[in-house]
C-alpha cells in the first residue's frame, strides 16, 4: 500500500486508476476464462499420470487379486480373491523376508540416523564459517546413481578392497571375533549400502531443522549457566525431535524400497522384499505374488508417507515458531 | 592448565575429524571408481601403479557400451523433454491455483515421488503385457517420463513462485494474447527452473537401473544395465572407467543446479 501511495500522486491524470476499474469491471469473464486455461493446461500431465501410473497400480492389484498359477494356492472357484496375500503372510519363508527386510531397514536407519544426527550438529556449528556447500556434496552420489557407487562398492568390499583391508585390521586387535573379510554379498554389506544412500536425505531432513533453531536458545542457556550436554539435552535434542522423526521415516522407506543395492551387494540366497519380488518376476515367474508383494511394499510407503506428512506439519510449527 | 588446553584442542579436532571421515564414507565409492578408471593394473580393486587413460580408450571401441550410451541418451533425452512437455504447462496450472483441484494435483504429484520404483516397474511391465504391448524405447521413455516427471514440476514450480505476476498482466494489458504471453512473458522468467528441471530428469533417467532392468529388451539396453550385466562376468577397470564418464556427467550437471538454477532438489 505505502509503496502505491508516491505513484499514483504522481499519476494525476488517473490513469493507474483507470487500468485498476477496467480489470475490475471485467473481472468476472477474465476469472472464468482462465479458469478455463488453467485447467487445460493441467489436462495433458494429468491424463499421461492417470495412464502411465494410476492404471498400472490398478493392474497390479488385480493381479494381486487373481488366482495365483501356483497349484498350491490356487483352490478357488478362479475368481478374485485374496489368497495370494494368506499364502504370502503365512508361508514361514515369505515371513523371513519381511522380517528381513524390516531388520535390515531398521539398522540401516538406526545408523544413518546416528552418523546424520551428529553430522548435522557439526554441520550446524559450522554453518558460519563452511556455508551450505557440505550439505550439497552429499548429494552429489545420488546424482552419480547407484551404478556408479555400487561398483565402488564392489571394489571396496572384498577382501583386497579398503574395506577388507581394515577388517582385517580390526581381527589383528586381540579380543575381536574373528570377521570374514570378504564384506560383499552379506547382510551388513547391504545395511552398509542403504546408510550411505540414505545418510544424504537423512542429513537433509535433519540439516532443514537444526539450522532454523535460533542460535540464541543455546547463548542464553550457556550464559545463564547450563553445560554443554544441558544444552543439548534440553534445547537442541527436543526442538530436533520433529527432524529427527521425518529423517527416520524416509530412511525407512527408502530402504524398504532399496532394490539395486540389494540385489548387488546383497546374498541372491536371502531375498528381501524388493528382491523377492523381481525373483518372482524373472525366475518363478508368478506375476500374482509379485503383484501381492508389490502392494504390500507399496502399503508400507504408503503409511510411512501418512506419518511423514504429520512429521512435516510439525516441522513447519517449529518454523512458524521461530519465524521462519 | 595444559591438560585443559590438550583437551580443548582434542574436543575441537573431534567434530572435523568426525566430519572427514563421514565425507570420505559418502565420496569414498567414487574416488574408488575415479583411482580404478586412471590405474594401469588390469584388475580391480588394487593399489594405484600409474595413470593411464587405456581404459578409456579401450571403452570407445566396445560397440555395446556406445550404443547401450546412446541409448541411454536419447531415453534421458526423450524422457526430460516428454516430462518437461507435460510436467510445465500442469506446473503453471499448479501456481496459479484458480481451480479446485490443483493443490490436490500438486499433493498427487508429491505422493508419487515415494512410489517405490520398484513397484512402478513391476506395474508398468505388467500393464504392457496385459495390453499386449511390446517393449521398445518409447515404453522404456514413457516409463522413466513417469519416474522424472515430478522432479520438472518441482524446479518449475519453484521458479513460477518467484516470477513476477505483474508483467503477464502488464503483458495482457498490452495487447499480448495467452500464447504470445506465455512463450514472451512466462517462460523466458522461469527459464532458468525448466533447464535445472531437464538437466536433473536427464541425469535420473541416464542413472536408472531399477526402471530399465524390467522394461528394456536386448535391443534397448540402457548404459547402466549394460554396464551391471558385464560386472556379473567379471570386473575390469573399463566400467570403472565408464563409472568416472558418469562421475563427470554428474559433476557438470550438479554444479550447473547449483549456479545457475537453485532449486533445492530432495528436500
Amino acid at each position: 500500500m505505502n509503496m502505491e501511495m508516491p505513484s499514483s500522486e504522481r499519476n494525476p491524470t488517473g490513469i493507474e486508476k483507470g487500468r485498476i476499474q477496467k480489470t475490475t469491471a471485467d473481472n468476472g469473464y477474465r476469472w472464468r476464462s482462465k479458469h478455463l486455461g488453467s485447467i487445460l493446461l493441467a489436462i495433458p500431465a494429468v491424463f499421461f499420470n492417470v495412464v502411465f501410473l494410476i492404471a498400472p497400480l490398478i493392474v497390479v492389484l488385480y493381479y494381486s487379486l487373481q488366482q495365483s498359477s501356483l497349484e498350491f494356492v490356487a483352490q478357488g472357484n478362479g475368481g478374485l480373491s485374496f489368497s495370494n496375500y494368506s499364502y504370502f503372510f503365512s508361508q514361514p519363508y515369505y515371513q523371513g523376508i519381511i522380517f528381513r527386510s524390516l531388520r535390515l531397514s531398521a539398522l540401516a536407519t538406526v545408523g544413518s540416523l546416528v552418523i546424520g544426527y551428529v553430522t548435522s550438529l557439526v554441520l550446524r556449528g559450522m554453518a558460519e564459517k563452511l556455508g551450505s556447500t557440505p550439505v550439497l556434496i552429499l548429494s552429489f552420489p545420488i546424482l552419480c546413481g547407484p551404478i556408479v557407487t555400487i561398483m565402488g562398492w564392489m571394489g571396496m568390499m572384498t577382501s583386497k578392497g579398503v574395506l577388507g583391508h581394515i577388517i582385517a585390521l580390526v581381527n589383528s586387535l586381540p579380543l575381536f571375533p574373528d570377521i570374514p573379510t570378504l564384506l560383499l554379498g552379506t547382510d551388513a554389506a547391504v545395511v552398509i549400502g542403504m546408510i550411505h544412500f540414505n545418510l544424504t536425505f537423512v542429513i537433509f531432513n535433519l540439516v532443514n531443522v537444526m539450522f532454523v533453531i535460533p542460535r540464541e536458545l543455546e547463548e542464553a542457556a550457556m550464559v545463564l549457566g547450563a553445560s554443554r550436554w544441558q544444552v543439548f539435552r534440553c534445547i537442541l535434542w527436543p526442538l530436533s525431535l520433529p527432524g529427527v522423526f521425518a529423517a527416520s521415516l524416509i530412511s525407512f522407506a527408502l530402504s524398504m524400497s532399496s532394490f539395486v543395492t540389494p540385489s548387488y551387494l546383497g546374498n541372491a540366497a536371502r531375498p528381501i522384499l524388493t528382491t523377492q519380488i523381481s525373483k518372482f518376476m524373472f525366475s518363478t515367474y508368478n506375476w500374482q505374488l509379485a503383484s501381492t508383494a508389490s502392494v504390500v511394499l507399496l502399503v508400507i510407503s504408503l503409511i510411512i508417507v501418512i506419518l511423514q506428512s504429520m512429521a512435516f506439519r510439525r516441522v513447519s510449527t517449529l518454523k512458524r515458531w521461530v519465524g521462519e | 592448565m595444559k591438560i585443559i588446553k590438550v583437551f580443548s584442542l582434542v574436543g575441537r579436532t573431534i567434530p572435523y575429524a568426525f566430519l572427514i571421515l563421514v565425507y570420505a564414507f559418502i565420496l569414498g565409492p567414487l574416488v574408488v571408481v575415479l583411482i580404478t578408471a586412471f590405474n594401469s593394473y588390469p584388475t580391480y580393486p588394487a593399489a594405484f601403479e600409474s595413470f593411464t587413460l587405456k581404459w578409456f580408450q579401450e571403452l570407445a571401441t566396445r560397440v555395446e557400451f556406445t550404443r547401450a550410451f546412446l541409448t541411454s541418451i536419447s531415453v534421458g533425452v526423450g524422457a526430460a523433454g516428454l516430462a518437461s512437455l507435460l510436467g510445465i504447462p500442469l506446473s503453471i496450472s499448479i501456481v496459479r491455483r484458480e481451480f479446485k483441484g490443483a493443490g490436490a494435483i500438486n499433493t498427487l504429484f508429491n505422493v508419487s515421488l515415494i512410489i517405490p520404483t520398484l513397484a512402478l516397474s513391476v506395474a508398468l511391465l505388467q500393464m504392457f503385457s496385459l495390453l499386449k504391448i511390446r517393449l521398445s524405447v518409447i515404453t522404456l521413455i514413457l516409463a522413466h517420463t513417469i519416474m522424472v516427471m515430478p522432479f520438472v514440476v518441482r524446479a518449475a514450480v519453484s521458479s513460477l513462485q518467484f516470477m513476477d505476476p505483474f508483467l503477464e498482466e502488464a503483458a495482457m494489458t498490452l495487447g499480448a494474447n495467452r500464447l504470445t504471453t506465455l512463450f514472451r512473458i512466462v517462460l523466458p522468467q522461469i527459464r532458468g527452473g525448466i533447464t535445472a528441471g531437464f538437466a536433473l530428469s536427464f541425469v535420473l533417467s541416464f542413472i536408472n537401473v531399477t526402471l530399465s532392468i524390467f522394461l528394456s529388451t536386448a535391443g534397448t539396453s540402457t548404459l547402466p544395465i549394460r554396464v551391471f550385466a558385464y560386472m556379473e562376468t567379471r570386473m575390469s577397470p573399463m566400467v570403472a572407467a565408464i563409472g568416472a564418464v558418469i562421475i563427470f556427467m554428474a559433476l557438470i550437471v550438479s554444479i550447473f543446479l547449483e549456479r545457475v538454477a537453485k532449486v533445492r532438489l530432495f528436500v
